[in-house]
């Protein structure tokens, strides 16, 4: 009996009798309790999801992950058709696995899980003998919230981000959209959750499109197997970073379930995949327009989305990027304007303190440069502002802060915005692109065009395990090069064929602020033959570019011979080529000040 | 009456022991040359090490241990995959092994061999990373033959149904010739000609070890003392005289069909034996793990 049916079996069961009207009074409390916490669960849960994808990962969010994890459990076990020590037996396992996994910090010892799992073994007996086996039932039930705890904390985008999985555009919507806790209301809620038969047949679609997803999410990606190196589950803390990394990098789409509703509404039943995929993109726009701080409706933002199309369909032949899945610690840096300091009574002439912070993983060494000044908010005059010590400083340590007093240079009178930015010149990131090169000369003479074909496929499926990533990818740094080295976008093999590979080289603006300057670039290449239709693509001063936008594509060009001519059909090689971006990169700060008017507000 | 006891359990002791050092005996008579037995290939442990910490200098050893029953030649082991920006191979990445003896009565559990690999993991890793995985392969290419003998029975009189001598089996199963490629299944057909009575022997060659062969062919084949001339793989290669037939990756098997004419009239118990060549490749997956 699945846990669907488990209480409306129950409920209905035709029984007859004072002993069996009993059990029906008691089965429909159960149904009864059951249904309001998983009603509750459900509401609760799209609570949730809205939370996390407002404000993002965050302590609440996991707490409140694992309260809805524990309401969970009770709704299972209210449902499951047991006794009460058998219903008690959903608890061992959840109990079991969190006290491994956040006490031991999912120690992954042999000699431990023998003796951890000897004791698992242990209670369930225990368990088992008092109810007569009727608890292994539930034990097995108790895995579901913690599966869904889980999903709910980011299983799925990790598993992406540390497998380097191809991602399509159907598994970004899987995993954007789906509110798991909510599901999981839903999927515990009896058959008959009310007593309006039409919200009833509502809940039991939704339930079977839930299952639908569900077994489409975890069957559809096939994972190749990994070897862990410090455990083999990963912490609640890395799922939460890979989801919110994967948020960020993915665009702000509309529900596609929204998008289906509203074309069909529209009446496009003819064209609906187009529409649905024409609402998707133009969601896309919008967002990126509302990011820019136009609102809908006006001109400016019909102007922005117009531009934004443009500027997509240019982006359609840039190289995408990701981050290095094993860097920890991204490059940042931080100006924290003290607002403690600026009290209604303060006095401008005691200075404006700003915290600037940097983290510098890779220990480079660049020069970093504190500006500020004041501009009137009604004429736009702009005082400048100096410091109390030296502005401009080298930075070489993995850590840096400092606190600089900013000081108007005249004295202010009405409402100024303070602007603090932080030019850092000098900077390098690196970034990388594995490919592999394949041989086609036939070791065999006798060889014919489909056994060559076929030896092919079996080298690319060869070349497939070694899991390499079909884009470059970089460390966390504040922009970097994106490129794609191949026959196509995707395809990390390349073999001696016409046409040859193309090398397409796209910048990209990682950070919040700004890139500005371009220094120069330079592509390294493994030994061998590799000579471009244009040899500014290797490297080039790439001063004169445009550097605003976010993305842009700067150069694109053919390979002209392939370098390693002497590999034979079956053979193939891996080469790892390195982008070296030289750049300088400015963040800043504003805050409108009102001196003496007890008044100051955060803009930025 | 004790000691008698006593005595009979010793005597049955000791019987038992003689019984049990028979065994060397029957090993002496053991055939090699049955089941799929194929080419090991094993990293020792440690070799890599499971952790390769930057700069440090470490070693990949590679087992290729031989269960065939036939010796292996022209071998050669290539470490294919491996990134010479985080890892330089001081070793080259092909190492040649002209011949590994298979099982037989002077080395029953087939030859071993290691083979080195020198590297160095570079002070490399990707900017700001705590590691770098590099999965490899290490393949093994070589030569080697194996051989079909059954003993099979022969009627060219078709229709003399109270014939006393042997019974016919149309089909038989095998299990290996000790080799990863063998015969697994005969039929044997026997029909009217107008020269006399001609045999056809149906013979399906198949894979059925983990790795890929490439070319077989077939070097010779009897039946009894009569050559068996007119043979040919049912998807030969052009100009081979249907003799050679090449694997590939969705097709690991073929039909070999060998025709005869039959000189006797009678019934008879004889051998059929056929000669292969092949060449095969097997590949192992790996890891390095390269740590800060």
């Amino acid at each position: 009996m699945g846990i669907t049916d488990a209480v409306s079996g129950a409920v209905t069961g035709g029984q007859t009798g004072p002993a069996t009207a009993g059990a029906y009074v008691a089965g429909k409390e159960i149904a009864g309790a059951a249904k309001h916490i998983s009603w509750l669960l459900l509401v609760l849960g799209v609570f949730h999801y809205i939370l996390r994808i407002t404000s993002g990962a965050s302590a609440i969010t996991l707490v409140f992950s694992l309260t809805l994890c524990f309401l969970g459990v009770y709704a299972l076990s209210a449902k499951l058709e047991k006794d009460r020590k058998g219903r008690m037996a959903i608890l061992i396992p959840i109990t079991v696995f969190f006290v491994w996994y956040f006490i031991f910090g999912a120690n992954p010892n042999p000699q431990f899980l023998i003796v951890f799992l000897s004791i698992l073994f242990g209670i369930s007996m225990i368990f088992g003998l008092f109810s007569k086996g009727s608890s292994f039932e539930p034990e097995m039930y108790g895995f579901l919230p913690v599966l869904f705890f889980f999903l709910d904390v980011g299983l799925i985008p990790f598993l992406i981000e540390n497998l380097n999985l191809p991602i399509t555009s159907l598994m970004q919507n899987l995993v954007l959209f789906m509110p798991w806790w909510a599901f999981f209301g839903l999927l515990t809620l009896p058959s008959e959750a009310s007593d309006s038969k039409s919200l009833n047949f509502l809940v039991t679609i939704f339930k079977v499109l839930g299952i639908l997803y569900l077994v489409f999410v975890i069957v559809a990606p096939s994972l190749p197997n990994v070897g862990y190196d410090d455990s083999l589950l990963p912490s609640v803390g890395e799922l939460e970073e890979a989801q919110a990394n994967f948020r960020t990098q993915l665009p702000d789409l509309e529900n596609p379930a929204w998008s289906n509703l509203k074309c069909m509404m529209a009446g496009r039943f003819t064209d609906l995949p187009v529409c649905i995929q024409e609402r998707q993109e133009n969601s896309q726009l919008e967002a990126a327009c509302k990011q820019k701080g136009y609102s809908k409706g006006t001109l400016a933002f019909t102007d922005c989305t117009k531009e934004q199309k443009e500027e997509e369909a240019k982006l359609a032949y840039s190289a995408g990027g990701f981050y290095t899945p094993t860097v920890k610690d991204p490059m940042k840096a931080e100006i924290k304007i003290n607002k403690e300091q600026l009290i209604p009574e303060y006095d401008p002439t005691w200075g404006y303190s700003a915290e600037i912070s940097i983290v510098n993983p890779s220990k480079q060494t660049f020069k970093a440069v504190v500006l500020c000044d004041f501009t009137d908010k009604k004429n736009k005059k702009v005082i400048s502002g100096e410091f109390d010590s030296s502005f401009e400083f080298e930075i070489s340590e993995e850590n840096y802060g400092e606190t600089f007093i900013c000081t108007p240079g005249e004295e202010l009178d009405g409402s100024y915005t303070l602007n603090i930015t932080l030019r850092l010149s000098g900077l390098t990131t690196e970034s990388y692109l594995v490919r592999t090169f394949m041989g086609t000369e036939k070791k065999i003479e006798e060889m014919t065009n489909q056994q060559v074909q076929e030896t092919k496929a079996e080298i690319i499926k060869e070349i497939k395990s070694a899991n390499i990533a079909t884009q470059s990818f970089s460390a966390k740094d504040f922009a970097r090069i994106n490129y794609y080295f191949g026959h196509t976008k995707d395809n990390v093999v390349i073999e001696d064929k016409k046409p040859l590979p193309v090398l397409v080289l796209t910048l990209e603006n990682l950070g919040s602020g700004q890139i500005t300057k371009l220094e120069n670039y330079e592509i390294i290449f493994p030994p061998g033959n590799f000579d471009f239709s244009d040899p500014s693509c290797k490297a080039d001063n790439i001063q004169n570019l445009d550097v605003k936008k976010k993305r842009f594509t700067f150069k694109q060009c053919r390979l002209e011979n392939f370098p390693y001519s002497d590999l034979q059909l079956g053979d193939w090689r891996r080469e790892t080529m390195t982008a070296v971006l030289k750049y300088d990169y400015q963040i800043f700060k504003k805050v409108q000040i009102i001196p003496n008017q007890e008044k100051i507000s955060l803009i930025k | 009456m004790k000691l008698i006891k006593i005595l009979m359990i010793m005597v049955l002791f000791m019987f038992l022991l003689g019984c049990g050092s028979s065994s060397g005996q029957q090993q002496g008579i053991q055939n090699f040359k049955q089941g799929y037995g194929s080419l090991n290939i094993r990293f020792l442990d440690n070799s890599p090490p499971e952790k390769i910490y930057q700069g440090s200098k470490f070693k990949m050893i590679v087992e290729l241990d031989n269960q065939a029953a036939y010796d292996l030649k022209d071998g050669q082991l290539k470490i294919v995959g491996v990134d010479e920006k985080f890892f330089l191979m001081s070793s080259p990445l092909t190492n040649d092994f002209p011949s590994l003896m298979g099982k037989s009565l002077i080395s029953p559990s087939g030859e071993k061999i290691f083979v080195e690999f020198d590297a160095t993991a570079l002070n490399e890793l990707f900017e700001n990373a705590e590691r770098f995985q590099n999965p490899f392969f290490a393949k093994v290419s070589f030569d080697s033959i194996f051989e079909f003998t059954d003993t099979i029975c022969i009627n060219p009189n078709l229709y003399e149904v109270y014939d006393s001598g042997c019974k016919v089996q149309p089909k038989k199963s095998y299990s290996g010739q000790g080799a990863p490629v063998a015969v697994t299944e005969l039929e044997s057909v026997i029909y009217p000609s107008s020269a006399g009575t001609e045999a056809e022997f149906r013979m399906m060659v198949k894979n059925r070890g983990s790795g890929k062969a490439n070319l077989i062919v077939l070097e010779g084949g009897k039946l009894g003392n009569q050559e068996l001339k007119d043979c040919h793989f049912q998807s030969s290669v052009k100009d081979s005289e249907g003799k050679k037939v090449l694997f590939y990756e969705k097709k690991q098997e073929d039909l070999l069909i060998c025709k005869i004419f039959l000189r006797d009239q009678l019934s008879y118990e004889t051998t059929l034996s056929l000669d292969f060549s092949y060449d095969y490749e097997i590949s192992k997956k790996h890891q390095l793990n390269m740590y800060k």
